[in-house]
């Protein structure tokens, strides 16, 4: 059976493929020779159907690849297809989306989490040499690599260039990575890293080599007591406990941290997202490319036709938000008071990095939900799920979600994080747990 | 920050800023969401901010600017384009 | 007619490439949606890259308008939805502008400029089957769309509708010396104007292109809003759009139903910092500006400040021309005179502007070196500079193709001789005392060689004649 129909197959049990691409090149040489390379649905391959999860950009053929496809490219990578994911980003459990509801490969009567679905369901369920490329703006690669059992790399704000990447909030977005296997991981990491003439804020830094994973000896663990306790599933702490432990035993040092501002991250989070990308959706108003109706009635009128049409419920809840957070009236107390969090959320974790290496949580408060428990959730409640992954998603900071065993029979993912540009100190401490 | 009461009224206002049609009852759910969404965020008040910078990034960018250099794209504007008009691309009009 | 009135100035910059990407800045001649890319055209996943050249533009010009350059500054998004967007946003400077404060002087009078800042120009829509309030459909051609601006908000010091004109004359010199715009390119200098009148609310008219459109479009409003204050009618603050065929300001939209342009900073770029040190270098390579040429033309050349003044104020062609035909022809005084009072009163008798015609320093300084040389007649020379304007051909040229040149002596006193020989009555005259006779006879002679002679010489030979017999 080849690949492609082996995909179709597993598609057809868990929905997790948007696009499939018509064949795949196997006589390339690189770095990712023989590995098939999926890319979630808002990073633009060249040729190949991007939606970014919306109808608004159905059948949208992007004429450029974005920088990351061009570095797999070049690396040897085949393009396998466009995975699923919640509309433009927006959600916690890839059920925003008039595409594919991916299923938790796990318990198909569960959400595999979001926004990178997709990505995550069918690294856990690929059982062919498959990398995925994903994205987070606020935890969309930690959730669902915790949720579907896999390792999810978020890399620093500015390693990887969003060339390319439909934007979501562009100050929040970093295009990262999921493997079966922390090595696998760090391998795609260094392919699509390092700098970019075509995005202004890509980080100058050179690449190191992520796949150069050595013994955790002497690494600094530090555990933020605002990430456990209330609100965090007693059996999911647990196994985030037993693997600190078990990375204690191997010669890491543990202590106590706190990270004061974490409760104001979520707010914080939201209010810049929303900002961002209420203005990020403007341009979707049936011009120029995607989703276009016959040309009548005025402008104002065409253009919120269009919209109506192509946004989902939830674009259209954030588009609101994020234009009154942006009001004159509201700007200072809102936006600007967001960025001025920001800026506290960000001095939290310099303060603690000063002391550890690395920080260890769990990635999400709890495992997979059932999706008829997430019909019953008000739209706040998406938002509080995400609670452990805003704020080092807004202070930019590099993350991994490893997986550490299970509670309830649902995987669960431990969580580290370390500051900018230390993704190497991530990697092994994440290697260190997966052995 | 004053406490907001997200009336229909402003609802509709953002609404029409975001260019979204929503019927009578997208109009009462949303108000409904809204104002619990923006009472959560109140909780900023919370944090003393005086003196703080904005952080618009993360992290500290290197400036970048571009050489202004001419580089021509091989393509096709054209080619996701519905309504053109010859190489014009056809829009509603103005009022 | 008074009036208080403050301007934005949107100016094109002369840059290669567009502000945010690197297509061309050339597109004058391309056909529609052919100079674009995904950046400029707004595609998803597209990100914008700062042009280093119209920030030095930009830098250069705020400095030329005495303004203070920011240390740091940032761009940021400008949100409203209209078909000329290509992202629904417009990539400008709310918070920090590239520079504040500064003046320019008009006729005496100090006017305060707010604010310089760069900004990315929209798209250009052509308004199918009517107006813009009129029109059925819209076509829309985004070559213009991400073209640099650069926008000079002036305070609202304009105290009337000449001073507007003068200070936008001043502005467009300034910016023309600098080689920061091409004054020549349609469209590359577009105005909004606040105005107001004693007893009136403030009214917007937006987007006039060119500086007579502006004073036409500030004479209509100003003589709109004072009738109506003088008949007690309300003049409803509102934004007007002008029509340059009708001359008439009508109403857009009225202020109460403006847009809150939800501004963020640009988070797809980074704050750029602006090296004082890097400011410095920039200001001692500045080219010359106009005031300082009208000066140095004078002192270098010995013209009148009256000729200067004329000069530099043509454009900034008009006063390289005149140096250029200094280098060629040593009398610059001369070169001054013919040029100001003979050149530019043909030029504008055929309605073109230096840069339109065919006229070359080279051939021009001919015209002067033909009257040294004896070849034509200042008077001739006047008559001939009207045809060298209008075919560009070189004044040696038109002297042979039209056999100018001035007749030598033995051929005018043939003419002589004839005119006198049929004027037997007005020779008596003058034999009889009336020298008066002698005028009319010279004057015969000329009309009969169509001045291709010096009226001194043919003076001269007729005299001569009348005293042979």
């Amino acid at each position: 059976m080849s690949t492609l129909d082996r995909v179709r197959a597993l598609d057809d049990k868990y929905h997790f493929i948007n696009t499939l691409a018509h064949g795949l090149d196997t006589e390339n040489r690189g770095r990712l020779s023989g590995y098939t390379v999926s890319v979630k649905d808002n990073i633009c391959v060249r040729g190949m159907e991007s939606t970014a999860g919306s109808k608004i950009l159905e059948g949208y053929i992007p004429p450029f690849d974005a920088t990351v496809i061009a570095k797999c490219r070049a690396e040897g990578a085949s393009i396998l297809g466009k995975t699923t994911q919640d509309e433009f980003g927006f959600g916690t459990f890839n059920i925003n989306t008039p595409y594919k509801r991916p299923l938790n490969p796990h318990d198909p009567w569960r959400s595999t989490g979001g926004s990178s679905g997709g990505a995550a369901c069918l690294t856990a369920v690929a059982d062919f040499p498959h990398l995925a490329l994903s994205e987070s703006t606020g935890g969309s690669i930690s959730c669902p690599a915790s949720w579907c059992g896999v390792v999810g790399v978020t890399p620093t704000y500015g390693r990887v260039s969003r060339w390319g990447l439909i934007d979501y909030a562009n100050s929040l977005d970093k295009i990262g990575v999921m493997a079966k296997t922390v090595g696998e991981a760090g391998l795609l990491l260094e392919v699509i890293s390092g700098p970019d003439r075509y995005d202004s804020t890509v980080l100058d830094a050179p690449v190191p080599c992520y796949s150069d994973l050595e013994t955790v000896e002497g690494l600094r663990i530090g555990v933020p007591e605002e990430y456990f306790g209330e609100g965090v599933d007693p059996m999911v702490e647990a196994k985030v406990w037993a693997a600190i432990k078990g990375l204690e035993s191997d010669g890491a040092e543990v202590s106590d941290v706190s990270l004061p501002h974490t409760k104001y991250s979520l707010s914080s989070y939201y209010i810049i997202a929303m900002a961002e990308a209420s203005t990020n959706l403007a341009k979707f108003s049936g011009l120029r490319y995607g989703l276009q109706e016959p040309i009548e009635s005025d402008f104002n009128q065409y253009f919120s036709r269009v919209r109506t049409k192509g946004l989902g419920d939830e674009a259209k809840r954030r588009v609101m938000l994020g234009t009154f957070t942006r009001m004159a009236g509201y700007r200072d107390a809102y936006y600007l008071k967001a960025l001025k969090v920001r800026t506290k959320v960000i001095e939290d974790f310099k303060l603690a990095f000063k002391g550890v290496d690395v920080l260890a949580a769990p990635a999400m408060p709890v495992v997979a939900p059932r999706f008829d428990e997430i019909e019953q959730l008000e739209p706040i409640q998406h938002y509080m799920m995400d609670v452990l992954t805003v704020a080092p998603n807004l202070a930019g900071i590099p993350m991994v979600s490893v997986p550490c065993g299970e509670a309830h029979g649902m995987p669960v993912g431990l969580h580290l994080m370390a500051d900018h540009l230390e993704e190497h100190k991530l990697l092994k401490a994440a290697w260190e747990v997966e052995q | 920050m004053a406490r907001i009461a997200v009336s229909r009224d402003l609802v509709l206002e953002l609404a029409k800023a975001a260019r979204l049609e929503l019927t009578g009852e997208e109009t009462d759910r949303y108000t409904q969401q809204l104002n619990v969404i923006l009472d959560a965020f109140r909780e900023l008040d919370e944090v003393s901010t005086g003196g703080v910078e904005p952080s618009y990034h993360p992290i500290e960018i290197e400036d970048k600017l571009r050489e202004d250099v001419v580089e021509k794209w091989q393509w096709d504007p054209l080619a996701n384009v519905v309504d053109s008009e010859g190489k014009y691309i056809r829009g509603p009009k103005i009022k | 007619m008074k009036a208080t009135i403050g301007l934005e100035i949107h100016v094109q910059l002369d840059t290669l490439s567009k502000l945010f990407c690197s297509c061309s800045t050339d597109i004058d001649d391309a056909e529609p949606n052919s100079v674009v890319c995904p950046i400029c055209l707004g595609y998803p996943g597209s990100k914008p890259m700062v042009n280093r050249r119209a920030l030095e533009h930009g830098v250069v010009i705020a400095q030329a308008l005495n303004s203070k350059v920011m240390h740091v500054i940032r761009f940021s998004r400008k949100n409203y939805f209209y078909p000329d967007m290509s992202k629904n946003f417009q990539i400008t400077q709310y918070e920090v502008p590239l520079a504040e404060g500064g003046y320019l002087l008009v006729g005496g009078h100090r006017i305060g400029i707010t604010r310089v800042h760069l900004e990315e120009d929209p798209a250009k829509l052509v308004h199918v089957g009517g107006g813009i309030t009129s029109a059925r459909e819209t076509l829309i051609d985004y070559n213009r769309a991400g073209v640099p601006l650069v926008e000079i908000v002036t305070d609202p010091d304009i105290g009337s509708t000449e001073e507007a004109r003068d200070f936008l004359k001043k502005l467009s010199l300034i910016l023309e010396h600098l080689g920061a715009y091409d004054p020549h390119k349609e469209g590359s200098l577009r105005v909004d104007a606040n105005v107001s009148v004693e007893g009136g609310n403030r009214v917007e008219v937006k987007n006039i292109t060119g500086f007579r459109n502006v004073e036409k479009a500030l004479n209509y409003e100003v003589v709109r809003q004072t009738s109506a204050v003088n008949m007690g009618m309300l003049v409803v603050r509102e934004t007007r759009h002008f029509d340059a065929e009708t001359g008439v300001t009508s109403t857009l939209r009225l202020k109460e139903q403006e847009e809150d342009y939800g501004y963020i900073a640009e988070p797809d770029l980074t704050q750029i910092h602006i090296a004082s040190d890097w400011v410095a270098a920039l200001k001692a390579s500045m080219p010359e500006l106009p005031d300082q040429r009208i000066q140095r033309l004078v002192g270098e050349y010995g013209i009148t400040r009256f000729q200067s003044d004329i000069i530099v104020n043509t454009g900034l062609r008009m006063s390289e021309f005149y140096e250029e035909s200094c280098k060629l022809y040593p009398d610059s005084k001369n070169v001054a005179n013919w040029l100001v009072t003979y050149l530019l009163k043909s030029l504008n008798f055929e309605g073109m502007s230096l840069e339109e015609s065919n006229v070359r320093p080279e051939t021009f300084t001919e015209l002067l070196v033909l009257i040294d040389e004896e070849t034509i007649s200042e008077r001739l020379a006047k008559e001939l500079i009207k045809d060298y304007v209008k075919t560009g051909k070189s004044p040696r040229t038109i002297v042979e193709e039209k056999n100018l040149a001035l007749l030598p002596v033995d051929e005018l006193r043939v003419v002589v001789s004839e005119v006198v020989a049929e004027n037997s009555k007005a020779v008596e005259d003058y034999r009889s005392g009336k020298a008066k006779a002698a005028e009319y006879l010279i004057g015969q002679v000329l009309r009969r060689v169509r001045a291709r002679a010096s009226a001194g010489i043919v003076r001269e030979l007729v005299l001569e004649a009348l005293k042979e017999n």
